[in-house]
């Protein structure tokens, strides 16, 4: 089936473009980027196949308006013009619109599908690729690759691997690990659980009665426990209720003898509470007393020390507490008086002390400045003028060193006052003098020109003059006279002569006369060329005279204009050189002399300056005066003054504000002087009426008028301890009186009651009564605890309970042992037959074995597939290989070697070490294996085997297409060339439809393929260009 | 007064084609069949049932642990101490068991004679029946049941397949025209495992088995409850019974162009046949013609642990098994008729397929396995030298090898 136009009707970018695939041969379709190529090979497979549902060509087109035609034409010349529509069903139409059935068109696709006619006869770059790494990775097996080029590159290779790896994974014969064969492990595992865990009915019954017999063991030794406990028990209350009752016999006795103690207890009790206070009271009137006499003593000591006279009632002398209080405060009111007399006069004293300093008429006068401050304002406006004239000297030093270097210049050697001084020509006056120079100057070069263009000229007429003279030179009118008059004379002789010589001379002469006509008139131009160079040559050398003459004047010229030159520098004295440096030089001296003003002015600025910092200076100093000592070294400079002058001032200022300052704190002394003189008199007249007073409440005491403060205070104190101790031992003697009655009281009692009870001392009489009273508490507490403590029948004796309690107990723990192991044995078969009911160990098992049977199921299934695939794969490969393997070598052998450009010279069929058939390339007659290739060359091995496939499979069946898509980008262009033309006769089995969106490879196929076998297609600009560009290149 | 009648309760028989796969919830699954029969008891209870009658197969014929009759006894005994009495007959399984022999049930519990038909009277209930003696029964029990009991609720309890029910071994066979005979109120039918009321009048209804074991036994199981007031049934109920619930889920995977939507399709079907809380154990069947069928098919253990995974985000899902049977949108019919190497392979496929002796050459390759899978897989059906299952097998390498050849370039 061949492809014969394709109609981008609407699809893509496209609207009623048409591709005419008709003309035989390879038809290369360009398309550079975003051209729509790719968009083109879809449309290929859209309109043979239908349009992918999910299509990405319809950005331009509405989905429903997408159309692509294409006219069909089988084998047979049938040819059939379809059209197809984007849709799920009913989507072919023919040219007229109207619907077409699918079988007209399936049978020019002769049954191929679209993954068929994708992948084996469409051929990409990438999937070039693909099927050269399939070979690198099928290690270059020969069926395998023959299969696989054939499939149109599905990976062969790696599927048969997968397979195979994935059924070894699942299950191996002698494997154990994996899937399958560990399932079949387990299974079997667990089966053979499941059999060990099964319960039989016999163990149970056996177990059953065996809890039984356990149960009413344990009820039996249970009786029996209880019995041995109940007796142990009765033992026990007994051993409490004895010793109980022995203590109850014991305390009634003793009750009953002490009945009478008991009956007075109360009045005991009393006596006992009151004995205690008795005591102490007897003691405490006893030291009552000795502080009595000891008090008397310390108060005749006392009254020595307060010099109370002898037989002077010291009453007489007790001070009350106003009068006290009185004379202490008198005493503070005299020292506080007295302290600030004291004080007063020492300030007083120092404050006239400083008054009598401020006053000191030594203190010197302040300094008058008026003048000196307005010399230094005045200074101080001129500003920092030393330095500014300082800066502008030296810069103006500096530039006038420049300008003089600057002014230096052979052509006059004088200083550069002289230089200034001299009366040069004007710049303008120069330029003019130039411009003549140079008119001057073209003239002559013009004259001499023109002379060498006459004398070429001139010697070239000459050599052609020359070249039309001499042997030469046409035949001129005198020559033409010559040989007519040569004839004339020999026909004259001619028939003068006799015959036969007569004849023979006289045609020489009329063909030569003749020949000289023909001559002149053959060569008539030469003739008149001769003429005009010769007129030429006059006019030549006529023209070089005048040029002559010409220059000469021009040379005459210049000599003036350079005398003119001389003349306007003679009055400088200076010799000019030439005229465009003697121009530089006096711009160039306009300049210096401008500069060398700006420098005079610029002194005599600074001039001005220092004289007006001399007179700054003379008016500072003499206001500074001659005669006062200068505060600092430095007083040359105008600066040097200014800073004595401030500090002058500064000084003057500041002894002015002292003395003012002196002034105010006199007056403000002499007013607190006063005000303190007189507060100090007021505190005196208060102190002497204190002393007054003071006098007067002391003199009752027998203190003196002149006793200091502590003095009259220890006379007070003295008397005050006196006071104390009277008054102690008053009070001490009137509580011993008091304590006597009590002792009396008590002592009257206590003897009538020790007489009523018959005893002898109180202590035993306490004693016996805490006995009595003890004896009937005990009696009460033992028989509570016997009335807590149930009777014990008759029968068991207290003397072996001892013995038996330890035999009961032993015997009880003995039996409470066996019941716990019994319990235990019941509890035991008893959980034993319930998991036995509840659970069952079997039926887990049965379940495990069920999972991995589960798990087989699920592995083998697996397993057979992949194993089963790989099976009928490896045997379709090697089936292919042996039907295919001959024709299809020798094919890509052919095929190979143009692509390489026989740096191999094929492929042939050989065997690795387990004899397995492996493809080889041959190089240089010996055998590369595919693993040794380079990738370009793998990828042209591949190529190879894909064409070899695709025309094998022709000769069968008749061939769809082959659609190529930048498969020769990765060749050099020898090669792509070679590709290229291998292509071009592949298109004469089957059409070939190569896209692509690289020029050159175009370029390429112009040259490489005949003329009538290339049809070129440019996707995006003129379609269908026919061949021969490059050609038409070439051939320019 | 209510009713319960159940059947097949096949104790401690374990369930068929669970894979303990990662996450499988192997702990909820453990013991189904008993937790079925708790919630039986515990529907007795609830419902006061005045009886309930077991129609045959309480115990799996060739199961021999005695613990599992123990169980039945502790789970009769609830029933005891409940006051509801129990009739059963014994079936094939029955009959084959030896856990039966030694069991002692509780006096609540009536075992119809083998020998011949009993009666026994349950208040205004009677119960006509007779258990298997042996394993086979071929003849026809039912013909020699006793006439019905005037004044009664006539009930004939009886194991058997009816005309001989499909899938099910022919035993003690009789007819629906022998049972109306009888005149019996209602039949209480046993061993056919899927539910089934075979007639309304009278009522003749096989309650299915207790708890589904297999894929084949897909569907609610559990009891029927009849309601009768005055010696006439007011209503019969299904309940569900079982804990694990057996479903087939078919995935229509055609509009799937990858394995993520296979999953998503997978997901959807899963979350529908979800059910009330139950264990779902399901068999997932993948069809259609599908973009994705190269992605299921190219690596199988991949497909199936994302399947599986899937399940156990969603919780309560077994899947049992995933039976891709999904096939590859191209046309095999035109690529059949290709003269190219896949066109051949393909025509050689279908060659093997229609062929039993190349099916046998085949199977060679997979002798050594065969000799060593054990004779329980035989009986799952996967027998490696069945041309059946051969040609099946040859199915899947055709939709397996085919478009990974012409799609090429993927994996």
């Amino acid at each position: 089936m061949r492809l014969r136009a394709l109609d981008l009707v609407a699809w893509g970018p496209f609207r009623g473009t048409t591709l005419d695939f008709g003309k035989p041969g390879i038809h290369v379709v360009l398309g550079r980027n975003e051209a729509g190529k790719s968009t083109t090979l879809r449309a290929i497979l859209g309109l043979l196949f239908g349009i992918d549902h999910k299509t990405q060509d319809a950005h331009v087109h509405k989905t429903t308006d997408l159309r692509i035609g294409g006219t069909l034409e089988g084998a047979n010349g049938e040819r059939l013009r379809i059209v197809r529509r984007k849709g799920l069903s009913k989507t072919l139409l023919d040219a007229d619109g109207n619907l077409l059935d699918d079988a007209r068109l399936g049978r020019l696709l002769g049954g191929v599908t679209r993954e068929t006619f994708a992948h084996a006869w469409g051929l990409d770059h990438d999937r070039l690729g693909a099927g050269a790494q399939a070979l690198l990775d099928g290690k270059g097996d020969l069926g395998e690759s023959l299969f696989d080029a054939s499939s149109g590159g599905g990976g062969v290779q790696r599927i048969l691997k997968e397979l195979t790896e994935e059924a070894e994974a699942i299950y191996a014969p002698r494997g154990s690990t994996r899937p399958l064969n560990e399932a079949l492990r387990v299974f079997a595992d667990a089966k053979s659980a499941a059999n060990k865990a099964l319960s039989l009915p016999d163990a149970f019954l056996t177990q059953e009665a065996a809890l039984k017999a356990k149960e009413e063991e344990r009820k039996r030794i249970a009786e029996e426990r209880i019995a041995l406990e109940t007796r142990r028990k009765r033992l026990a209350i007994l051993r409490r209720r004895v010793p109980l009752e022995r203590r109850q016999a014991s305390a009634k006795e003793k009750v009953r003898e002490l009945a009478a103690l008991l009956g007075a207890s109360e009045r005991i009790d009393a006596l006992q509470r009151r004995q205690a206070t008795y005591l102490r009271v007897v003691d405490e009137r006893r030291t009552h007393v000795a502080d009595a006499t000891r008090l008397g003593d310390q108060v005749h000591a006392a009254s020595r020390r307060a010099s109370v006279a002898a037989g002077t009632d010291p009453e007489t002398l007790r001070l009350d507490a106003r009068t006290q209080k009185r004379i202490e405060s008198l005493l503070k009111e005299r020292l506080k008086l007295g302290e600030r007399v004291r004080a007063a006069n020492v300030e007083i004293e120092k404050q006239e002390r400083e008054l009598a300093r401020l006053v000191d008429p030594a203190r010197p006068a302040a300094q008058e400045t008026t003048s000196l401050v307005a010399a230094r304002n005045a200074a101080q406006a001129l500003g920092d003028i030393e330095a500014r004239i300082l800066t502008t000297r030296t810069k103006t030093d500096r530039a006038a060193a420049s300008l003089a270097s600057r002014a230096a210049s052979p052509i006059f050697a004088g200083t550069l006052d002289e230089l200034v001084a001299l009366r040069l020509p004007t710049v303008a006056t120069l330029d003019e003098l130039a411009q003549r120079a140079s008119g001057l100057a073209q003239e002559e070069t013009r004259l001499v020109q023109r002379r060498a263009d006459l004398d070429r000229e001139a010697a070239s007429t000459a050599k052609l003059i020359a070249a039309s003279t001499g042997d030469f030179a046409p035949p001129d009118a005198a020559a033409l006279a010559g040989a007519r008059a040569a004839r004339d004379a020999a026909w004259t002789a001619y028939r003068a002569a006799p015959e036969p010589a007569r004849a023979i001379d006289l045609d020489r002469r009329v063909q030569e006369a003749d020949a000289v006509a023909d001559r002149m008139i053959r060569e008539a131009d030469r003739v008149t060329t001769l003429a005009r160079l010769r007129s030429e040559a006059e006019e030549s050398a006529r023209q070089t005279a005048k040029i002559v003459a010409d220059l000469e004047r021009v040379k005459a010229d210049r000599a003036a204009l350079d005398e003119e030159h001389r003349a306007l520098f003679a009055d400088a004295g200076v010799v000019p050189r030439g005229l465009g440096e003697m121009r530089q030089w006096v711009d160039r001296h306009a300049g210096v002399v401008e500069e060398h003003e700006l420098r005079a002015a610029e002194r005599l600025d600074i001039v001005d300056d220092e004289a007006t910092v001399a007179r700054a200076k003379e008016e500072l100093r003499a206001a500074l005066g001659a005669d006062a000592a200068p505060l600092f070294a430095r007083q040359d400079r105008l600066a040097d003054l200014l800073v004595e002058a401030n500090a002058r001032i500064a000084a003057a200022e500041k002894a002015r504000a002292d003395a003012e300052g002196a002034a105010r704190r006199g007056s403000d002394l002499r007013d607190s002087i006063g005000d303190r003189r007189a507060a100090r008199d007021r505190d005196a007249t208060v102190l002497a009426e204190t002393e007054q007073s003071l006098a007067e409440h002391l003199a009752p005491l027998g203190i003196g008028n002149d006793a200091s403060s502590d003095e009259v205070t220890a006379a007070i104190d003295a008397l005050r301890e006196l006071f104390v101790l009277i008054d102690k031992r008053v009070d001490v003697e009137a509580r011993a009186q008091a304590l006597a009655g009590e002792v009396a009281a008590f002592e009257a009692d206590r003897d009538a009651l020790l007489a009523e009870c018959t005893m002898t001392g109180v202590e035993l009489l306490f004693a016996r009564t805490k006995e009595a009273r003890d004896a009937r508490a005990e009696l009460a507490n033992v028989e509570q605890q016997l009335a807590d403590i149930e009777e014990v029948p008759a029968g068991e004796n207290l003397e072996d309970a001892d013995d038996l309690d330890e035999e009961l107990e032993r015997q009880i723990d003995d039996l409470t042992q066996q019941e716990g192991r019994l319990r235990e044995a019941v509890g035991g078969i008893r959980k034993a037959l319930e998991d036995w009911r509840s659970d069952s160990q079997a039926a887990e098992a049965a379940s495990t074995a069920q999972s991995a049977l589960a798990r087989i199921r699920e592995s083998t299934e697996r397993y057979c597939r992949a194993r089963l695939a790989a099976v009928v794969l490896g045997r379709e490969i090697e089936r292919y290989r042996e039907e295919n393997q001959a024709p299809l070598l020798a094919s890509t052998s052919t095929l190979f070697e143009r692509l390489t450009l026989g740096a191999y010279s094929g492929v042939r069929a050989g065997f690795d070490a387990h004899d397995r058939p492996l493809l080889r390339c041959v190089r240089n007659g010996s055998e590369v294996e595919v693993e040794g290739l380079s990738d370009g060359t793998r990828d042209q091995l591949y190529l190879s085997l894909r064409l070899a496939s695709l025309l094998r499979r022709a000769e069968l069946a008749e061939p769809m297409p082959l659609v190529l898509d930048d498969v020769l980008i990765q060749l050099d262009d020898q090669r792509a060339a070679a590709a290229l033309g291998v292509l071009a006769e592949v298109a004469r089995t089957m059409q070939v439809l190569f896209f692509t969106h690289h020029a050159r490879l175009v370029e390429l196929a112009e040259r490489t393929v005949a003329a009538d076998e290339l049809v070129v297609h440019h996707l995006g600009g003129d379609l269908n260009r026919p061949a021969g560009d490059a050609r038409a290149e070439d051939a320019r | 007064m209510k009713i319960v009648h159940a059947a097949d309760l096949h104790i401690d028989s374990p369930l068929r084609g669970l894979d303990r796969y990662d996450g499988a919830p192997v702990e909820r699954l453990r013991g189904a069949t008993r937790r079925a029969l708790e919630n039986l008891v515990a529907l007795c209870i609830e419902e006061e049932a005045a009886l309930l009658l077991l129609a045959g197969d309480v115990f799996d014929g060739g199961w021999k642990d005695y613990s599992t009759g123990l169980f039945f006894a502790a789970q009769m005994s609830r029933l005891n101490e409940a006051k509801i009495p129990v009739a059963l007959v014994r079936g094939n399984h029955d009959a084959l068991s030896t856990v039966v022999k030694a069991l002692r049930l509780p006096a609540n519990v009536h075992e119809l004679a083998t020998r011949k038909p009993e009666t026994k009277i349950f208040g205004t209930i009677a119960v006509h029946g007779q258990s298997f003696e042996k394993k086979t029964a071929t003849e026809d029990l039912a013909a020699r049941y006793p006439d019905r009991l005037p004044g009664h609720f006539n009930i004939g309890l009886l194991h058997t397949s009816i005309d001989g029910r499909e899938g099910h071994d022919s035993y003690a066979p009789t007819t629906l025209e022998t049972m109306r005979a009888k005149g019996y109120d209602y039949w209480a039918l046993g061993h056919v495992h899927a539910r089934e009321i075979v007639s309304k009048d009278p009522w003749i209804v096989y309650s299915g088995n207790l708890q589904g074991r297999h894929a084949r036994e897909t569907g609610a199981k559990g009891a029927t409850v009849i309601t009768v007031e005055d010696n006439v049934v007011e209503e019969v109920e299904h309940r569900a019974l079982d804990v694990v619930r057996w479903e087939h889920v078919v995935v229509d995977a055609s509009a799937a162009n990858d394995l993520g939507d296979v999953l998503d399709l997978a997901r959807a079907a899963l979350v529908a046949a979800q059910n009330d809380g139950r264990i779902l154990a399901a068999r997932l069947t993948l069809t259609g013609a599908t973009a994705a069928n190269t992605a299921l098919r190219q690596d199988e253990a991949r497909a199936a642990n994302e399947l599986r995974a899937l399940a156990n985000d969603l919780g309560d899902t077994w899947v049992e098994k995933i039976k891709v049977e999904t096939t590859s949108p191209l046309d095999l019919a035109r690529i059949r008729g290709e003269q190219s190497s896949v066109g051949h392979l393909a025509r050689r496929i279908q060659a093997i397929r229609e062929s039993d002796a190349e099916l046998a050459a085949l199977a060679t390759e997979l002798a050594d396995l065969a000799k060593k899978l054990p004779a329980e897989a035989r009986d799952e059906g996967l027998r490696l030298d069945d041309p059946e299952f051969l040609r099946t097998m040859m199915n899947d390498v055709e939709q397996l090898l085919v478009p990974r050849l012409l799609e090429g370039g993927e994996g």
